[in-house]
């Protein structure tokens, strides 16, 4: 296994993210909508995880708790420092903005995650402030250089976030991300906001600033074409679990669980010439909130079984013609096992 | 444009519109023509800004205040072979309302506020039905109303008729739009983006939907969108447009096959295509759509375009027909279709 000789830059182990339901007056906890629900994937160093799935599947609330943006109902997240392992969970406070030096993030939407009150010099001066770079000619220098890197001119930090196109202001949103030196970089919906012929620029410059600066990405997005451009291993996701983690290449020529089946299906690909078979989906995502029993997705399965109904699917690992393949699937469990593979055993 | 066929129900000739804001004119749509047929869906296909939604806007007569048609025709061809020159028309007048939901409907993106949020949505429908049917009983329109919800697949009919926009999740919301939409069994259905807010197994089920209906009624749908995926999956013909002008126009096949226009070819290049895998090679497009109060002279994608020469920059390509019912806007289109070969 290759993935053996990586090193695991973040391992998050049963990570749960609940955010409680209040009602009434007393603003009783009724509820948990249970946006990460017992999530355990590694992110090894120097790759690109993409993270898929549909509005409501808990992949952006993922991205956040790594982060420690949103607090963690349950589990670990362990980040390998200079100094080993620690928990993202349990640092301080002061930690945590250190190991925000580590660990940045580029949001969705560039036009809101600028301040239009500061210029673009004033926006990315504050994180290097923070970290050290106590000379404001340094601060100009390495603006400046961040900017070249991003493929926009120096002099553009005088001017105002509203000068800029949506393009243009999500190249500063990843200069900023840059501006602090960080190991991993977590994309939530990078390219989404933008237009198709100026989202390929931004794409490109993501893997030119991969090689350069030695990053690795979490790639947060629900367009799988794009992640199949970027990403060395996917993680699907359906209602705040993990249903399928593999390399990019064996998602998409051995498509295990049915929801990425049908996921795969409904995408329209711009190629008049392929034809495919489309799996259609009956019903809409069911609330969070109140998940089904047994298999989240299995209302909606069309390889629906008793068990599924009752027993939930564990995440596991298996190694199919060398390739870690990660599934939860009762039925794909039974058909693998019928070919003899078995899931592998960790202590 | 071709010879009108009996196929065309509506055709769009030179058509301009402008809007005039803080003393400024932007030309939003600078001579737009195109064919709506029977049976047959055409996509049109642009980034944000383009003129899309205006375009589809000015067919019904939706556009705001400060805006004007100012040049060109919208022709509506009814079954019984009269003809209504719907820009003459006035514009919330007694005729262009009756044919809005009757003869042409449309699907706006984002039905969470195209629906309004204090009737329930059984209601919303009716008051269409009421509108354009006259002279049912009350239960006919309830039933009726009831019928289109079970016709687009939303389960539970009878009780969802008396719910409201937000007791609906996104892709059952916009499910009753189309089904208010096609409720008087309009002959046009105008999409705008109508999946663009609701993920992609949800807008697989309201595309099967669509293609349905335009083999039961014949329905001729205009469908607007950015994603050239959706393209190869629903059009019969496409219209590319960039910056106010269809560039080019033709059927699905060739445009995909063999794109005439520079910004078509770039455009294809440029996305991701779903297994292709990781060496796929994306060439974007450099520099960014114009600001439209500062267009370029001649032809508007000529600052980004790799065939650009000297006429291109002084002067706007006329339309030219490749072949038949297939157009381009671009001087250099024979090299352009040679490279892409």
């Amino acid at each position: 296994m290759e993935n053996k000789e990586k090193e695991v830059l973040l391992k998050v182990r049963g990570a749960k993210t609940y955010f409680p339901i209040k009602k009434g007056l007393l603003k009783r906890t009724v509820g948990y909508v249970k946006a990460v629900d017992d999530i355990s994937l590694d992110v090894y160093r120097g790759e690109t995880l993409g993270l898929v799935g549909e509005s409501g599947c808990g992949k952006t609330t993922l991205g956040k708790s790594i982060l420690q943006l949103v607090p963690i109902t349950d589990g670990s997240m362990e980040y390998k420092f200079e100094d080993g392992y620690r928990n993202l969970r349990t640092l301080s406070r002061k930690e945590i903005d250190n190991a925000r030096q580590k660990i940045q993030i580029v949001f969705q939407d560039p036009y809101s995650s600028l301040n239009p009150a500061f210029t673009i010099f004033g926006s990315l001066e504050d994180p290097l402030i923070k970290f050290g770079v106590k000379k404001k000619e340094d601060r100009i220098k390495k603006i400046g250089d961040l900017l070249e890197a991003v493929n926009l001119p120096r002099d553009y930090m005088t001017r105002y976030p509203n000068e800029f196109s949506g393009g243009q202001r999500q190249r500063i949103g990843i200069a900023r991300a840059l501006s602090v030196n960080p190991e991993l970089i977590i994309c939530d919906e990078a390219v989404s906001a933008l237009d198709v012929s100026i989202q390929a620029q931004v794409l490109k410059l993501l893997n030119k600033l991969k090689e350069e600066y030695q990053l690795t990405y979490i790639f947060i997005t629900h367009d799988l074409s794009v992640v199949e451009y970027l990403a060395d291993r996917i993680a699907v996701m359906y209602l705040g679990r993990v249903v399928e983690l593999t390399t990019s290449e064996e998602l998409f020529a051995n498509t295990l669980h049915p929801y990425t089946k049908a996921l795969l299906s409904a995408i329209p690909v711009a190629d008049v010439h392929q034809t495919k078979k489309r799996i259609p989906l009956q019903g809409d995502v069911p609330s969070p909130a109140n998940p089904p029993s047994g298999c989240t997705f299995h209302p909606r399965c069309p390889e629906v079984c008793e068990k599924c109904k009752t027993e939930r699917p564990m995440l596991e690992e298996y190694i199919i013609d060398g390739v870690s393949h990660f599934v939860s699937c009762h039925k794909v469990k039974e058909e693998l096992a019928a070919k003899g593979i078995l899931p592998v055993v960790k202590e | 444009m071709a010879e009108k066929n009996n196929d065309v129900v509506l055709s769009v000739k030179d058509l301009h519109v402008y809007f005039y804001t803080n003393q400024r004119c932007n030309k939003v749509i600078r001579g737009v023509s195109f064919d709506i047929k029977r049976g047959r869906t055409l996509c049109v296909v642009g980034e944000s800004g383009c003129g899309k939604s205006v375009t589809a806007n000015s067919i019904l007569r939706l556009l705001p205040e400060l805006s004007r048609i100012e040049e060109g025709s919208i022709t509506y061809y009814k079954e019984d072979g009269t003809e209504v020159r719907l820009d003459q028309l006035e514009k919330n007048g007694k005729q262009m309302r009756k044919l809005r939901g009757e003869d042409i409907a449309i699907i706006f993106q984002d039905p969470m506020t195209a629906l309004n949020p204090v009737y329930t949505v059984g209601k919303q429908i009716e008051e269409m039905l009421k509108e354009h049917k006259k002279g049912m009983t009350k239960a006919q329109y309830k039933d009726a109303a009831i019928e289109d919800l079970a016709d687009m697949g939303i389960p539970a009919p009878d009780i969802r008729y008396g719910e409201y926009p937000h007791q609906f999740s996104g892709g059952m919301r916009q499910r009753s739009m189309i089904a208010m939409g096609m409720s008087c069994e309009p002959k046009i259905l105008l999409a705008d983006e109508p999946t663009t807010a609701l993920d992609v197994t949800i807008s697989a089920q309201i595309f099967d939907l669509m293609n349905n209906l335009k083999k039961e009624h014949n329905t001729a749908i205009m469908m607007i969108t950015h994603n050239m995926g959706v393209v190869a999956e629903m059009a019969d013909d496409v219209a590319v447009m960039y910056m106010g002008n269809i560039v080019e126009y033709g059927p699905v096949e060739k445009i995909f096959t063999n794109p005439s226009h520079p910004y078509t070819q770039a455009l294809l290049r440029s996305i991701p295509v779903l297994g292709k895998g990781k060496n796929q090679q994306l060439e974007p497009i450099r520099g960014s759509t114009p600001d439209p109060f500062k267009r370029p002279k001649g032809c508007q994608f000529c600052p980004r375009c790799d065939y650009a020469c000297e006429r291109c920059q002084n002067e706007m390509p006329p339309e030219e027909w490749v072949t038949e019912g297939h157009y381009v806007r671009c001087f250099n289109y024979k090299e352009v279709t040679e490279s892409g070969k």
